[in-house]
């Protein structure tokens, strides 16, 4: 999306610069030998000089504009008056019969200023420029005493040759432009789309993971309950039954969107051992980062254990220091099957008196 | 028979008072308590101005209320404040401005009226909830606390039972109530000066529970 961005911008930067080049050769090559070699036609001189000079200064603004990557912004309708002013000044003060002439410099240069100018605008804004500025050559015409038919036509071919070249430019501009916006925009939703993709790609993987997982976890109580090897009277499979329950949730809060995962997935394990009944007292301390699903599972997986086994109360703590992140439970359960050491490099100790059990799992940073 | 200690309880959710009052009742010998009704002014004027123990519920209808907290324990009251705010730094803050000990609302009776107990005696009283949030302390202002001290504290935080602690470690149960006191008794010694705190102190040297030189070193 950057991307297509910076590339719509380093576009239009050469283009402005491109029609600045061309109108500034009309300017320079065209229109000052034929000022210059009029100079007795004019009626009054400088003020025709000085609006040259005036089209001359609004380009090197352009000039400097364009380095500095800035626009015209609201200045260019006061500017666009200007320029329209100094046609019909230099209008003003030309004979009526050199209107079709060369003296008429004007005629050329004016368009190409106003292509300058109106260069991000929608091509109609061009067009009306145009055509008021042709305007005034033929209302000028209009109303002298020199009114011919061959005035017209030369006037009018002027136009139309002059007028062809500048709309053309105007409209390249506007099309160029349109393509931009639209390459633009066509590589955003393609970015969008891949995006998209992977997200998706992602969570089947998630969700492939995880029935994976409970496959291995659920099928064979499942299984042993259905075919009666399991006796579900029995304590020893209300006991998995409980553990695959905490299990199960604890896998489902996995893939939740929360803060602190680490206290997501163990109030989901202690949701199931309250649901049995178990009263529960989770206090923390400290803070921890964020840790990997290993680390979490790692820290989890015993004291779900012995939440799972609590048959009454079960106090639930996380401490998190500066270099270490510990779950521990205490609990009128038993230590059966509680592993010495989990995954993702967490230390498992346990401590059994009379009639309780506590085991602490610690990961180190 | 010797006199009954007397608590007031300033808390606004009646259960609360009602669950205290119960527990007060019950226990050996009983304790009695004044009920303030959530309104700290009746802790300043009799019956509740002479009771040897304030329980205070931090939170009444608002922030926390540390000014209120500080006007008490100006006055050499023993507070303890019983919460349901159980953060490392409202703890540490109630701590420093001299409270006699925190409890939070999930300690119940079998930590509160051996708290009551401990204040009107002046002897330290560190739940497992203070002891967590002194554990993870880490203020450049803290006590230095030693190894032994720590891991005390974070195993009672943890376990909720000295026996187990004292198990884990491989220490007496008298042990382990000698590292979390004298803990207790540092963070006495720190911050912020209270007449509660000082007696706290002086109280522990007496008894030997630490030595000067533990205090100044």
């Amino acid at each position: 999306m950057a991307d297509a961005r910076a590339t719509m911008a380093r576009l239009r930067g050469r283009l402005r610069i491109a029609i600045l080049i061309i109108a500034g050769v009309d300017l320079l090559a065209l229109d000052l030998p034929a000022l210059l070699t009029h100079l007795d036609v004019y009626l009054v001189v400088w003020p025709v000089v000085a609006g040259y000079l005036t089209l001359i200064a609004v380009l090197a603004t352009e000039g400097v504009l364009i380095m500095r990557g800035w626009s015209w912004g609201g200045w260019r309708w006061p500017v666009l008056g200007l320029t329209l002013a100094v046609s019909v000044l230099v209008n003003a003060l030309l004979p009526v019969a050199e209107v079709p002439g060369y003296a008429n410099w004007a005629i050329d240069g004016i368009g190409w200023v106003a292509v300058v100018l109106l260069f991000d605008q929608h091509l109609a804004v061009l067009l009306a420029a145009l055509a008021a500025h042709f305007a005034t050559n033929f209302v000028h015409l209009g109303l002298g005493d020199d009114f011919t038919p061959l005035a017209l036509i030369n006037v009018g071919t002027d136009v139309v040759t002059i007028g062809a070249f500048q709309v053309t430019a105007g409209a390249a501009t506007w099309m160029l432009r349109y393509a931009a916006t639209s390459a633009a925009r066509a590589t955003e939703a393609e970015e969008a789309v891949r995006e998209a993709e992977m997200i998706a790609a992602r969570l089947h993987e998630d969700r492939r993971r995880r029935s994976h997982d409970l496959d291995a976890e659920v099928r064979p109580l499942l299984t042993g309950l259905a075919d009666g090897e399991l006796d579900p009277t029995a304590d020893q499979t209300r006991r998995e039954c409980a553990i695959a329950a905490a299990r199960m949730r604890r896998l489902f809060a996995e893939g939740d969107d929360v803060d602190d995962r680490l206290l997501h997935e163990l109030k989901a394990c202690v949701d199931v051992a309250e649901r049995r009944g178990v009263l529960v007292d989770l206090a923390t301390q400290g803070s921890w980062p964020g840790l990997p699903r290993e680390v979490r599972r790692g820290l989890t997986e015993a004291p779900v254990r012995v939440l799972s086994t609590a048959r009454n109360w079960a106090r639930v703590t996380v401490l998190g220091t500066d270099s270490s992140v510990s779950v521990s439970v205490v609990a009128d359960g038993d230590a059966a099957g509680i592993p010495a050491e989990a995954d993702g490099a967490v230390m498992i100790t346990t401590v059994e008196d009379e009639d309780r059990l506590w085991v602490k799992a610690t990961w180190q940073s | 028979m010797a006199e009954l200690i007397t608590a007031v309880i300033i808390d606004d959710h009646p259960a609360i008072t009602a669950g205290v009052r119960a527990w007060c009742a019950a226990a050996t010998p009983p304790v009695r308590l004044i009920d303030a009704d959530g309104k700290i002014g009746r802790a300043w004027t009799e019956p509740g101005a002479s009771a040897q123990v304030v329980i205070f519920d931090l939170q009444l209808g608002g922030p926390p209320a540390f000014r209120e907290l500080e006007r008490l324990v100006d006055a050499g009251r023993q507070v303890i404040v019983y919460s349901q705010r159980s953060d490392r730094d409202t703890v540490l803050t109630c701590l420093d401005l001299g409270v006699f000990t925190y409890l939070t609302k999930a300690e119940g009776p079998d930590h509160l009226i051996p708290a009551i107990r401990a204040g009107a005696e002046n002897l330290p009283y560190t739940s497992p909830s203070l002891g967590g949030a002194i554990s993870t302390d880490r203020r450049p202002s803290r006590p230095q606390l030693s190894e032994r001290e720590m891991e005390t504290l974070v195993a009672w935080f943890e376990s909720d039972s000295k026996r187990l602690v004292a198990g884990k470690l491989g220490v007496s149960i008298k042990t382990v109530e000698t590292y979390i006191d004298r803990v207790r008794i540092k963070y006495a010694n720190t911050g912020r000066p209270a007449r509660t705190k000082a007696a706290l102190v002086e109280r522990a040297i007496q008894d030997g529970l630490i030595a000067m030189e533990d205090l100044t070193g």
